[in-house]
């Protein structure tokens, strides 16, 4: 949390965004400090995951500028990681292999592998093929991976949404003390208002047709939180009202 | 190390395993894992049946000699197993070894340039929409002309030496394999190819550490059946005009009447075919080893007693 206002890791502005006539996102602005954890939630079909490949530079089709560092991005870079919905690990390399996978061919040897397996929890698995991993283990993997190249950005889509609820929780404790231990921003996409609430600084909490920012909650609480604390199901509260008034729409 | 039970999971909470998966048998390096003791009781009732999978054929053979003997089935149209086993004997070692190595050599060497522009060709067709839309048809067309077609062609072209041979058994073996590099990388998850964008993997790169190994469970099927093939497209090649060979035995014995030397040559066939097909099976297993496959349901946990 070293977030100087002026100097924004993460700056999006997207004038328009439209799939054939349809236009899924529209003057929508976004800013993420270094550092800081930002949660996307809204309903289903307002533009959370477009935006994150947006950010992810796997989608350029759209009216705006995406900035890392004020320096305008062009596709994917290195200084962005990504964690997918699914692990997505390559079934035929080994745990290290796929951690590694950016540093190419022999990446399972880099020494930053090695240090990642261990911050995971996946200390002696490097020799394990992906089909002998449980789903958790599977998502830690990813989450190395996706800190191997140093990034100062991570996304996440839907991170947690294919595990049981308490492998959920703990893969959210390990997300916090890694993004803490790297100083690593992070922009989620979830689904679980508790979840975005235990691990963010801000919600933005987003409406549908067009996407756009309809309110942002700050959640200023220390780390690490209560998960019963009664701020946070106070902003649950408010953040279900809102959702519950788009219905009603 | 692959945890072999739960009980070695170092996380309690990540206890909840997909369903199906287990230890892998081998990791990457060709290292086996020790496995568990449901595995080997597994594996100890699995042996009984290979070996019985064995016997079955030579339990057949001593079937048809029973038959032959007692003058069920009269020699003339089926030899017993031990007249061909004389009549091999008699060829020799040295004339049975030629004969073997002719057949084997234009197998390998048709097979070898068959696949081997089978994967260049199917990989650039399966890379690019472009090249696949200009050449399909050809191909198409192509593949669809009975292999016996080419024998007068190639004999016109040719001659009767070693080239036609090879090239019949090259395009005996080129379409299985040609259709399965296309299919095989066209049916790669675009998921894994957003990841290769992710890491800004060159078109070369995508190709050789995502396309590639993804499709390769599908190219093997393809070079399995492009294998079987160019044994088939040998035998079509040396009936025809050879000099020396398996098919040329069999001509030879049909022409001078003598069922022992065609079913001789029959014989070696089907040995050869096994082992070439065992050998590239082992080598399946080996460069695929990381497969999550399903391995077929093993009997004897059936009534769900081993889960």
């Amino acid at each position: 949390m070293s977030a100087s206002p002026q100097a924004a890791l993460l700056d999006v502005r997207i004038e328009a965004k439209h799939y054939a006539a349809r236009t899924v996102l529209e003057h929508f602005s976004l800013r993420i400090g270094h550092g800081e954890i930002v949660s996307l939630v809204g309903p289903s079909g307002c533009g959370k995951s477009t935006l994150l490949r947006i950010v992810a530079g796997l989608d350029r089709q759209y009216q705006g500028e995406v900035r890392i560092n004020g320096a305008p991005q062009h596709g994917p870079s290195p200084q962005i990681g990504v964690i997918f919905q699914e692990p997505r690990l390559l079934p035929w390399l080994t745990v290290a292999d796929n951690i590694g996978f950016e540093a190419g061919r022999d990446g399972g040897r880099d020494p930053r592998v090695a240090r990642l397996l261990g911050e995971v929890g996946l200390d002696g698995q490097q020799h394990a093929l992906p089909k002998a991993l449980s789903g958790g283990m599977a998502q830690r993997v990813a989450i190395a991976r996706g800190l191997f190249s140093q990034p100062e950005l991570l996304l996440l889509d839907e991170p947690f949404s294919a595990v049981d609820a308490m492998t959920r929780m703990r893969l959210q404790a390990l997300l916090l003390a890694v993004t803490q231990t790297h100083g690593t921003a992070a922009l989620l996409v979830t689904h679980d208002l508790d979840e975005a609430l235990y691990l963010s600084d801000r919600v933005l909490l987003m409406a549908a047709a067009p996407g756009r920012i309809d309110r942002e909650y700050r959640v200023a609480r220390p780390r690490p939180r209560e998960r019963r604390d009664p701020v946070l199901a106070d902003l649950r509260a408010q953040l279900l009202e809102r959702l519950d008034s788009f219905e009603a729409v | 190390m692959a945890a072999s039970s739960d009980e070695t999971l170092p996380f309690d909470a990540d206890k909840v395993r997909r369903p199906g998966s287990h230890a892998p048998l081998a990791d990457r390096a060709g290292r086996a894992t020790p496995p568990s003791r449901q595995q080997r009781q597994q594996q100890r009732g699995l042996r009984r049946w290979r070996i019985a999978g064995l016997l079955l054929p030579l339990g057949l053979l001593a079937l048809i000699e029973v038959l032959v003997r007692t003058h069920v089935v009269p020699d003339h149209l089926l030899p017993a197993p031990t007249t061909i086993a004389e009549t091999l004997w008699q060829m020799g070692a040295a004339r049975l070894g030629r004969h073997i190595a002719a057949s084997t050599l234009r197998v390998l060497a048709g097979f070898a340039i068959g696949a081997a522009l089978a994967l260049v060709l199917g990989a650039a067709m399966g890379l690019s929409r472009r090249l696949d839309a200009l050449l399909e048809p050809c191909f198409q067309a192509l593949r669809s002309i009975p292999s016996l077609a080419w024998v007068p062609v190639l004999l016109l072209w040719m001659g009767i030496d070693e080239a036609p041979k090879i090239t019949l058994i090259a395009i005996g073996a080129f379409f299985p394999v040609h259709l399965s590099v296309v299919a095989g990388i066209r049916g790669v998850d675009r998921k894994l190819v957003e990841l290769g964008a992710i890491y800004r993997l060159t078109p070369a790169a995508l190709f050789r550490r995502i396309l590639l190994p993804v499709a390769l469970p599908q190219i093997f099927t393809g070079l399995r059946t492009g294998l079987s093939l160019a044994w088939m497209f040998m035998v079509a090649a040396e009936l025809i005009a050879a000099t020396r060979g398996l098919g040329y035995m069999l001509s030879d014995g049909r022409e001078t009447g003598r069922p022992d030397l065609v079913f001789g040559a029959i014989l070696l066939l089907a040995v050869l075919g096994k082992l070439s097909d065992g050998a590239m099976r082992w080598l399946e297993n080996r460069v695929l080893g990381w497969r999550d496959a399903f391995d077929a349901f093993h009997d004897s946990s059936r009534a769900g007693e081993q889960r």
